[in-house]
């Protein structure tokens, strides 16, 4: 917890405000508003927040309740060593070892392109595109 | 052995600042960084509450319907912007005691100084323009030298104020063009307005001298442009617009010399204006002050009497 005790020495509480300006996107912290109670405090924080933006669900959380560690704190955030093998730039080299073999690298983007529409697709466009051993090979692929 | 402590804190702290990482309300601060912080903020948000007055006045008057509700709107973003600047300025301030109540009391016990603009009369609808026009947009310069500020919940505030002030030169720009395209009465309406404003403008980005905060404020990046260099990108950018529209600017030693890359102006009265914000003694300070009182004492009874039925009817979820 944070030393909040002298944050409510006002007459009001502090509230910390969050928006879900989209469904399918996470809540956001937008800011702080001041205000009586909780119910008062989802007015202000419409007032203050929601003057124009669009919103699909907006939360309000007495700051007392928010515990914090903030980016002072360099040990917390430490990341102690190459975590490469943890994300995608580890493995960079797939793109090139799969040109070996004749066929593309894959991205996720196009796996989610791909399942939204219907049917099986066409296999050739697998195969590494617009170079010249690939377009070589496309037939003993296609023979096979 | 105490002091030994705390200068390895201030010497870590300004290694924080050199590597341009942001500083949050929870992290240690050196306190001439607070202080100068709590009373910059604070009057940046007294100043918004405060620059609400003169253009309030201009809601029952404005010529149209539509012209109500966008300076309604922007009554409404002046005061938002002062809430939300408060609440960074009071969570500053609560280690010395402030509580948003303090803050408000400074404005009328002149404890806190607000912009020497808010002290000017806006007696026809051309000044709700020019307020709109050149005082944000003076105000727009100012803040977005300011979105790089060392301290995290500030910029996240000053990033949010600029996205609405977008609006706000819009709604400023639109209210002038009509007028310059307007007939000769409303062409000198605007153009008095103008002669009105411009000394006011030329004051408010503050002496060329860098004063003692300022020098804080650049050691710790708070901010990193000086009032001079503000001025000329304000003088860059709206001379030529001012006098595009057939206005004069009431100056006449103003002009660009091409050799220092620099506008030459007359200096406004330092000394009449310093007056008119350390003592609120400008032309309207008085009237607009009282008012802001009257909202704060006269509504005394609506915040105690809401804290006291949130009090006993939400006892569960604060846990109190």
């Amino acid at each position: 917890m944070t030393t909040d005790s002298e944050h409510s020495s006002g007459l009001y509480e502090a509230y910390e405000v969050f928006v879900q300006y989209d469904v399918l996107e996470p809540h956001q912290y937008v800011g702080s508003v001041l205000a009586s109670s909780t119910d008062m405090a989802l007015i202000v924080a419409r007032e203050n927040f929601l003057r124009r933006d669009k919103a699909h669900s907006l939360w309000v959380v007495p700051k007392q309740f928010i515990a914090v560690k903030t980016s002072e704190d360099v040990d917390f955030f430490a990341v102690e060593f190459d975590r490469d093998y943890r994300r995608v730039d580890g493995y960079s080299d797939n793109a090139r070892r799969w040109k070996a073999f004749k066929q593309r690298a894959m991205e996720i983007d196009e796996v989610v392109e791909d399942v939204k529409h219907a049917g099986s697709g066409n296999p050739e466009e697998q195969i590494t595109p617009g170079d010249g051993f690939a377009t070589e090979s496309a037939p003993t692929q296609k023979g096979r | 052995m105490v002091t030994s402590t705390e200068d390895m804190r201030v010497t870590q702290f300004m290694a924080r600042i050199e590597r341009g990482e942001k500083i949050e309300a929870t992290d240690w601060m050196p306190d001439d960084y607070r202080m100068v912080l709590v009373k910059f903020i604070q009057m940046h948000g007294v100043s918004e509450i405060m620059g609400a007055y003169p253009e309030k006045e201009w809601v029952p008057k404005a010529p149209s319907l539509r012209r109500k509700l966008g300076i309604m709107s922007k009554v409404q973003d002046e005061i938002g912007h002062g809430q939300l600047l408060l609440r960074v300025a009071e969570e500053l301030a609560a280690p010395l005691g402030a509580t948003r109540e303090s803050m408000i009391e400074d404005i009328y016990t002149g404890r806190i100084k607000f912009h020497n603009v808010f002290h000017m009369p806006a007696p026809s609808w051309a000044d709700a323009g020019v307020i709109g026009w050149l005082v944000d947009g003076a105000a727009i310069i100012s803040q977005a030298a300011l979105l790089d500020t060392s301290y995290a919940p500030y910029a996240r505030v000053l990033k949010r104020i600029c996205a609405e002030e977008s609006f706000h030169m819009q709604h400023g720009e639109s209210i002038i063009l009509s007028l310059a395209e307007g007939t000769p009465e409303q062409r000198q309406m605007l153009q008095d307005a103008v002669n009105r404003w411009w000394e006011s403008l030329m004051f408010f980005f503050g002496p060329p001298e860098i004063s003692e905060s300022a020098r804080v404020m650049l050691k710790y990046r708070i901010r990193e442009r000086t009032n001079e260099e503000l001025r000329q990108k304000f003088l860059t950018r709206y001379v030529p617009r001012i006098r595009s529209i057939g206005l004069t600017i009431p100056d006449e030693a103003l002009s660009y010399d091409r050799n220092k890359e620099q506008w030459t102006y007359t200096q406004p009265d330092w000394q009449r204006f310093g007056e008119i914000v350390r003592k609120n003694s400008g032309p309207m300070s008085q009237a607009r002050i009282a008012l802001r009182k009257s909202a704060h004492t006269d509504q005394a009874w609506v915040r105690e009497a809401m804290k006291r039925t949130a009090d006993s009817v939400h006892v569960s979820v604060l846990g109190k």
